[in-house]
Order: structure tokens, then C-alpha cells, then sequence
């Protein structure tokens, strides 16, 4: 699954502009969009080099998140072909809402959020979730 | 002899005309768009092979699928148009408001096909659909001619176009859909899908069960994972130098030339625009910067705004994204001299046909067309035929 989410988190490239017939590689983007995404959040602390390179960035919605539970479900692909890739987050991850503090339980389905992660044996962990706000276009 | 050179006059003028002013022949279906360079024409050439290209299971196709070729579907007049397949898709507007497209129950594209293996191990001919949906939507193929030009349109222009409040109060409020990553959409008949490239990817995965680099997994079966060795070619199925090609192909296909119109189609648009039609049907939008020369700053007389409107309860199928089940985004008319069947489901056999069936947000405008005489209503069918 964590092989997955690299692979389909490069949908929100395109954010970078880059629309020519001969593309990057999608590996490569996928690290360029890490960078670009994780940029605006503060990394943690004990976060280094290292750790950044095997994670990523997901900006994703919302599709479940029971109250008191710590896994939430997120809708992402490509185009009409999609997938729900599930995350935990534990009580101790940072989760922004306008510049405050949220709690887990606060997220909503059909929120938008950019997310952190990491891959692991046990799933996909998030380190850091920033709601993310639409616009009044909505 | 004098006569003799007058008469022929007007056959000389017509055949130095074009060298003269300098004129371009019209693109015809399938044509590239004027102005690429060899290496993007050598592109669109490759891609026009790569979506001709017939799949099968040993090369990739399905486990689940709906055709084994981009052509399959895209194929009149000419590879890249209309088709005359229709497929299912399904969503579940959920209590709360939001929209379930059902990813994992297979959803929103439910295939209709499976290979001879897939077949074997589960019994099944196609996928089922969820019991879950509360929508289940009919959807044609649409011609893809001029969609690079589209997918130039800057995401400021199209929302210059949005009024979801109504603020003008002229009963139109069209709005932007948005992909699950909050991005602005405008392909699909939902405008869910915000660029061409991806619509190309997910089109693989989801029409053919061709994984690729962005979608390196295959489709579940009603919500189960594909059984194993039932899809023995490893992911992802097509590398991402094919995926360009088709891109390409799609990005530099040139929009359809309309046709010559006369007087009676002139005074058709004149009533297009009168009745309030060219309201949600802009006549031409304008592409914004691009890395691609002839896809920059131009015009694309596509009649359409890219947003969502209201149709109303009569044509209600499936939510997708922001999208309600009774909203769509405005059909580009371009190539609407090429199509046979209208509206997003193909139930419209003619384009008054077509017009009637608008409610809602379209109401204003089809009571117009309704309140118009006979001869103003053959000459916008004259004007929309010509598209």
C-alpha cells in the first residue's frame, strides 16, 4: 500500500506546472513533490534527512474518520481510477486546522487534507496532518 | 476571348486564394493541431499507434476491463472520436452529504468485461455493482478532438466563469468541481478529473486494466483483490514513455473545424446567444500559458464553461466529488456536427431533443428556445449542427 500512495500521490504534481508530452519520471516526481508540500509544514524534530526520503506527502480527502479512532480512510488515484488507502495516526500527531490545533476526532469526511506519512510493516503511519482549506469556491 | 478569361475568373481567384492570404486547409478529424514542432508530431504519431493498440491478458489487459483498446471507444469518424459503447458507473451520496465513489467496492467505473482467467476463477462476466450505490450513471464516449486546448485553460479562467451564489441573480450558478486532492477538475462529464494527463492514466487502469507508473495498482473486483495468478503480467503493465505517447496524442489532436455556416446559421448563433444558451456555453474560452507553442495563448470555440450545473431531477444519476447527482458540467459542443447521439448518456437522438431535456439552472434558456417559431428554431439547430 505505501508503494502505492508513492505512486499516486504524484496526481497533485501537476501543481508544479510541468505539462509537457515528455515528463519526469515518476519516482522523481514523487521526491519533487515531497519537497514542494512538505515545505510549508515545520518537520518534527527527531525528523531527519534520512526519515523524509522514506515517507511522503499525500494531499487527499477525508472519506471516514469514526470519533476515537485512529485510522482514517483516504480517497486518492488518478483520474476516475481510485483507491482508499487507509492511515493510523496516533493521539501524539500534530494535526493543524488554520493555524490551530485539531484533534483526530475533529476530521471530517470530505475534508481535504495534506498529510504526512510513512510506510511501514504494520501500514501507513501519519506523522502530521494540515486541514487544508478550498477557497469559497466550494 | 475577353469573356472567356472573366469566366474564369473566379476559379483563379479560388485556387491562388489560400498561398495569397496565407490560409491553413481546416484540420480534419484526427489531425494534429497546426503549429506543433516535428518532435511533438512525431509524438502524437506514436501515441495515435499506442491508442490503436489492441491489449490482451498476455500484454496486460484487464483482469477487468471495458475495451481492449483507447480506439475501441474513440473510434468515429476516425481514432480519437466518438464511440458507440456506453458504460456504468456507480457512486453513493452518503446521509451526510458526501460523495462515496465506491473505490472500494470497485467503484466509480464499473467494468464491464472480464479476461477468460478472471472469468475461471470467480464465475463472473463483469464486475458487479455495489450494493451500496445509491446512483448508477450511463455514460457515452465522447470524441477527445481538441481536449489538449482545454486542459490549457488556466484553472482562473475557468473559475472567472463560477457564480455559485447567484450574485448576478440570472438563475445560473455554475461551480467548480474538485478531485479528491482539493484540485480544480474539468474533464468527465462531472468535471472531476483536473488535468489531461491524468485522465489518460486513469483511462488505462480503469477502461483497460493497463496499470501504469501513476497507477501502479489494478482495479478490485466488487471491493475483493484480484485472485492470484489471474493477472500474470507484472506492474506496472505500460511504462511511462508509452503513457507520453498517448498523451500526446490526445493533448495535439486538433479541435473539429466547424462547418461553412450560412445566413440561416449565423442567425442561429445570433439566437444561441439571445436565449441565454451562451450563458453556461461559453462560445470560446482562452488557453493560458503553455510550454507547447500551439497550444499557447489561443482560442477554443469549445461552448463550455468546464463548471457544474444544475440540470435538474430528471437527468440525476451519480454524485462524483463536490458534484450532486443532478449537476454536470456544461458539455463542450465542439465536433457536435460529429456526434449522433447527445446529452452525457446518449438518450437525446436529436440536439433539439437534447435542449428540451435541460431543467433546472437550464430551464430559463429551454423555455426560450420553447417560445421560439419555427424557422428561429431550425436556424439554431442549423447554427449547433455546424459546431
Amino acid at each position: 500500500v505505501g508503494q502505492s500512495i508513492l505512486g499516486m500521490a504524484r496526481t497533485v504534481l501537476s501543481l508544479s506546472g510541468e505539462e509537457a508530452p515528455v515528463r519526469l519520471g515518476a519516482m522523481a516526481r514523487t521526491v519533487l513533490l515531497a519537497g514542494l508540500l512538505v515545505s510549508p509544514m515545520q518537520a518534527p524534530a527527531t525528523a531527519g534527512p534520512a526519515e523524509l526520503t522514506v515517507s511522503g506527502t499525500l494531499q487527499t480527502i477525508v472519506r471516514s474518520s469514526k470519533a476515537g479512532s485512529v485510522e482514517i480512510g483516504v480517497l486518492t488515484g488518478i483520474g476516475h481510477a481510485l483507491r482508499v488507502v487507509k492511515c493510523t495516526a496516533e493521539p501524539a500527531t500534530p494535526i493543524m486546522r488554520k493555524g490551530k490545533s485539531a484533534r483526530l476526532a475533529d476530521l471530517q469526511a470530505g475534508e481535504i487534507l495534506r498529510m504526512r506519512y510513512r510506510p511501514s510493516a504494520e501500514g501507513n503511519r501519519a506523522l502530521e496532518i494540515e486541514v487544508v482549506s478550498l477557497g469559497d469556491d466550494r | 476571348v475577353k469573356r472567356g478569361w472573366v469566366s474564369l475568373l473566379p476559379a483563379v481567384i479560388l485556387a491562388v486564394s489560400p498561398a495569397l492570404t496565407g490560409c491553413r486547409k481546416a484540420p480534419r478529424p484526427g489531425d494534429p493541431l497546426p503549429g506543433l514542432t516535428e518532435e511533438q508530431r512525431n509524438l502524437f504519431q506514436a501515441g495515435r499507434k499506442v491508442a490503436a493498440r489492441e491489449f490482451t491478458p498476455e500484454t496486460g489487459l484487464g483482469p477487468l476491463f471495458n475495451a481492449p483498446s483507447c480506439g475501441e471507444c474513440h473510434e468515429e469518424p476516425v481514432l480519437g472520436g466518438r464511440g458507440d459503447e456506453v458504460e456504468t458507473h456507480v457512486a453513493r451520496l452518503r446521509p451526510d452529504g458526501v460523495c462515496d465513489p465506491l473505490a472500494d467496492k470497485g467503484g466509480p467505473v464499473i467494468q464491464q468485461h472480464v479476461t477468460p482467467a478472471l472469468h475461471q476463477a470467480l464465475g463472473i462476466d463483469s464486475e458487479p455493482v455495489p450494493e451500496e450505490a445509491t446512483g448508477r450513471a450511463v455514460r457515452t464516449s465522447p470524441d477527445l478532438f481538441g481536449f489538449g486546448l482545454l486542459d490549457a485553460v488556466s484553472d482562473e479562467t475557468i473559475l472567472s466563469y463560477a457564480d455559485p451564489e447567484d450574485r448576478n441573480k440570472d438563475g445560473i450558478s455554475g461551480r467548480p468541481n474538485r478531485f479528491v486532492d482539493g484540485r480544480l477538475g474539468r474533464f468527465g462529464r462531472k468535471a472531476f478529473v483536473p488535468t489531461l494527463l491524468e485522465f489518460v492514466e486513469g483511462a488505462f487502469v480503469a477502461e483497460q486494466g493497463i496499470t501504469n507508473p501513476a497507477m501502479p495498482t489494478e482495479e478490485l473486483v466488487g471491493g475483493a483483490p484480484i485472485p492470484p495468478g489471474v493477472d500474470p503480467v507484472p506492474e506496472p503493465e505500460i511504462d511511462a514513455e508509452t503513457v507520453a505517447a498517448a498523451d500526446a496524442f490526445v493533448r495535439f489532436l486538433a479541435p473539429p473545424a466547424p462547418l461553412r455556416r450560412a445566413r440561416e446559421g449565423k442567425r442561429g448563433e445570433a439566437l444561441f446567444a439571445r436565449i441565454g444558451c451562451a450563458a453556461c456555453h461559453v462560445p470560446v474560452l482562452k488557453t493560458g500559458d503553455n510550454p507547447v507553442r500551439a497550444l499557447r495563448y489561443k482560442g477554443v470555440a469549445a461552448y463550455t464553461d468546464l463548471l457544474l450545473h444544475d440540470m435538474g431531477p430528471d437527468l440525476a444519476d451519480i454524485c462524483l466529488g463536490l458534484a450532486t447527482p443532478s449537476e454536470f458540467r456544461t458539455e463542450p459542443l465542439m465536433g457536435l456536427h460529429l456526434m449522433t447521439v447527445f446529452l452525457h448518456d446518449g438518450r437525446a437522438k436529436t440536439i433539439e431533443e437534447a435542449i428540451l431535456l435541460h431543467g433546472s439552472e437550464g430551464t430559463a434558456a429551454r423555455d426560450r428556445f420553447r417560445a421560439l417559431d419555427s424557422s428561429e428554431r431550425a436556424a439554431l439547430d442549423k447554427f449547433l449542427g455546424s459546431l
